[in-house]
């Protein structure tokens, strides 16, 4: 390639990095600076002076904030674990290719089609204790529960925000997995039922660590996808009752669009993204290479 | 003689000819002081606004005021929850792309660094607040003195209620809060519906006060004293709180569902024939008495009356508005003007208010004092506005003040907690030290 290839291929690169750089690096590095600033937009819609660090210590003595991150890290653990687990168990039922198979794995795209503030709506009208269906049903299964207001209690309230998040990942986990195991080979396959192995030995032994690349892949990124939590905790939950579905990131949302504080709201959201990256550099740089090895 | 005949008729052709060229002079005057002449022609503004059915209807009437000034207005709806978000964006970003903010009062104090003085608009075109609207609504687009913004929405409270099972459980309307729940369980027994739905739900704009705010404020507490310090967690306000959510926790009057509901879903156990009375604002009266939102038993039998009060105190209500203000970064701030006073104007109202061409247009309600008190407008609504008038002369607002969406966010929380079972004077304890911080923080 010679000098003048190479400018070309700047030059036409340029558009692209300038709407990048535009869209993703300036706003990434102004809401930096900002988490150093004291800025109120109560006060001004210019930003204030300088405080070091400051919002970042405001952080680590905020109950709200603490409170943020075990609800946060409870529904990342129960969503991610049971999004995997569901997930898996759909891909091994629909492995086979049959028909009806077919047809099931073309319906499983559709949860996780929809939108999660939609999402967040449904589910809300659907466990209505007056008219809600899912509750009508859970009461006429399970009666000892007919007296639970699913979305008034605060345990219940994160596990039907959980549920509405692995009802969308699931089916697509499963998807996923389902390309994964038919690309598996065989051969390790037969010859553990060859060697006697039974149907558990097998998948334990044999497929579920030939699998574990892409369980890790998805694992973390349903991992980033929990931590991001949102849309089904305004639309679902409004983060209640009380504080027990604030999320990392609605609290976040909250100090800054909600009570303006721009410089705070900006320290928490380096908060969040720091933790997803250490979270990040951890899967990948021991677990992957575990795999590796 | 003829001579005197003939210049007497010329005369009075010439004075004949003269009133007939000055007559579209004089009827050409502009209406609600919009300026003469058409100088802001061909401008074009963008107005920010939430898609309710009353922002729809003045877009439909838009031309109206395009055809005598020459400005076009592009109205933007957004849905309401995002609508703050917006405002935001576009008063953060200073372009001037949105030339007038549609808001809800509460967040006002807090938006005054977006929002254009009005004052001198006001003053130099002889508007008097005070004689179009009621004290609330004005206060509603007001902080520290400076108006900022003039409503075209807003909400007194009204106890809906279902005249059939009231009648079926042989009680009267309630005018004390005793009487509603000696009403509640008279219903509860013999009509098998819930007495009435409440909404302690955590959500959109602290709406677990607004009930709240009226039991506290008739019990004769406040949120705040003087020094702008918390006053809620007295053994008053602790009282009234109390017994807010003992029509769920202890009388058992209120719908289960009441300890997560929000506002609408409280308004929809009603509609759905499962509870028999919701205090919410007025315009759900539209949404009950609409077939394609309520059920048929409920849209020919609801009624409405005054929010309830203490036994032997006085009453007090919360009122809400949406005052529309002038975007600080617009470059169209007189056409921008001009466009508030045709939109605040009391024919545009009632125009719109009347026209029952389309079912959504339910739920267009009035803020105009002219209006309230209408005749006409009160044949339509069945005497509402005049009771909204009783209602909103009692009423206040929420307090005015930048940091009143994080106060409201502690207070909202611990009315959740309370109604989910916690101490309400612990979680009341708990959210007035928070709510101390947030002020010290402030400055106050």
């Amino acid at each position: 390639m010679n000098s003048r290839e190479k400018y070309v291929k700047w030059v036409m690169l340029a558009p692209a990095l300038l709407i990048l750089i535009g869209t993703t690096l300036y706003p990434f590095l102004y809401s930096f600076i900002t988490s150093f600033r004291f800025w109120r937009l109560t006060r001004s819609a210019e930003p204030g002076a300088f405080v070091g660090l400051a919002n970042y210590v405001r952080a680590f003595g905020d109950a709200g904030f603490w409170n943020s991150v075990w609800v946060t890290v409870l529904f990342t653990i129960i969503s991610v674990t049971l999004s995997m687990a569901i997930g898996l168990a759909i891909a091994l039922i629909l492995e086979r290719a049959t028909k009806l198979n077919t047809f099931m794995k073309s319906l499983l795209i559709f949860p996780f089609a929809m939108a999660p503030a939609l999402k967040g709506f449904s589910w809300r009208f659907m466990l209505n204790p007056d008219y809600g269906i899912l509750d009508a049903m859970i009461d006429f299964v399970f009666p000892f529960w007919s007296d639970v207001v699913w979305l008034g209690e605060p345990y219940w309230a994160v596990f039907w925000l959980a549920m509405t998040e692995i009802w969308g990942w699931a089916p697509y986990i499963a998807l996923v997995f389902i390309g994964a195991l038919g690309a598996l080979p065989q051969e390790t396959v037969n010859a553990a039922k060859v060697d006697g192995a039974n149907t558990f030995q097998v998948f334990w032994h044999v497929t579920l660590p030939q699998l574990m690349p892409i369980v890790i892949m998805v694992g973390l990124l349903k991992t980033i996808f929990s931590v991001k939590m949102f849309d089904q905790v305004v639309t679902l939950t409004g983060g209640g009752p009380g504080r027990a579905t604030e999320t990392l990131n609605f609290y976040v949302y909250n100090q800054g669009f909600k009570f303006y504080d721009m410089g705070y709201a900006s320290s928490l959201a380096y908060i969040l993204v720091t933790t997803m990256f250490i979270f990040a550099f951890i899967y990948v740089r021991f677990l992957m290479k575990g795999e590796q090895n | 003689m003829k001579r005197l005949a003939l210049n007497l008729l010329i005369g009075f052709v010439v004075v004949m000819i003269s009133l007939s060229l000055m007559a579209p002079v004089s009827s050409a005057k502009l209406p609600y002081g919009l300026k003469e002449g058409m100088p802001y022609k061909g401008t074009k503004l963008t107005f920010l606004v939430h898609n309710a059915a009353q922002s729809q209807a003045q877009a439909k009437r838009v031309n109206q005021f395009t055809k005598m000034t020459g400005i076009e207005v592009e109205f933007l709806m957004v849905p309401y929850p995002s609508l703050r978000e917006k405002i935001t964006a576009d008063a953060v970003a200073g372009t001037g792309t949105i030339d007038l903010y549609c808001f809800l009062d509460g967040w006002g104090p807090s938006m005054t660094g977006f929002l254009v003085p009005l004052n001198d608009y006001l003053k130099r075109d002889g508007v008097d607040l005070s004689a179009k609207l009621p004290p609330a609504y004005i206060k509603g687009g007001t902080y520290d003195g400076t108006t900022y913004g003039i409503p075209t929405r807003g909400h007194p409270q009204l106890l809906l209620y279902r005249k059939d099972l009231f009648k079926k459980a042989g009680v009267e309307v309630p005018k004390t809060w005793k009487e509603l729940i000696a009403a509640g369980k008279a219903i509860k027994s013999k009509t098998d519906r819930d007495g009435i739905a409440m909404y302690y739900g955590k959500g959109n704009a602290a709406q677990n006060l607004f009930l709240w705010y009226s039991f506290l404020k008739s019990g004769g507490e406040d949120i705040f004293n003087d020094k702008m310090m918390p006053t809620f967690n007295s053994s008053a306000g602790i009282q009234a709180t109390q017994y807010y959510v003992d029509l769920l926790l202890k009388y058992q009057v209120a719908s289960p569902g009441s300890k997560f509901f929000k506002e609408y879903e409280a308004s929809q156990a009603v509609a759905q024939d499962k509870a028999a009375m919701v205090i919410v604002w007025w315009w759900h009266y539209g949404v009950l008495t609409n077939p394609d939102k309520a059920q048929e038993v409920v849209t020919t039998n609801v009624g409405f009356a005054p929010v309830p009060a203490w036994e032997g105190k006085g009453k007090a209500t919360l009122a809400l508005s949406m005052p529309v203000g002038i975007s600080k970064a617009s470059k169209k701030k007189e056409a921008a003007w001009e466009f508030m006073k045709w939109l605040t104007n009391p024919d545009l109202e009632k125009e719109n208010f009347l026209d029952k061409s389309d079912p959504k247009t339910r739920t267009i309600v009035v803020v105009q004092k002219k209006n309230l008190i209408d005749p006409e407008i009160n044949k339509v609504s069945g005497g509402m506005h005049k009771a909204a008038a009783a209602s909103l002369a009692v009423s206040d607002t929420f307090p005015m003040l930048p940091e009143w969406p994080e106060v409201a966010s502690s207070i909202e929380v611990a009315i959740s907690n309370i109604a989910g079972g916690a101490d309400t004077k612990t979680e009341m304890d708990k959210a007035a030290k928070e709510v101390k911080a947030i002020m010290k923080r402030s400055g106050y």
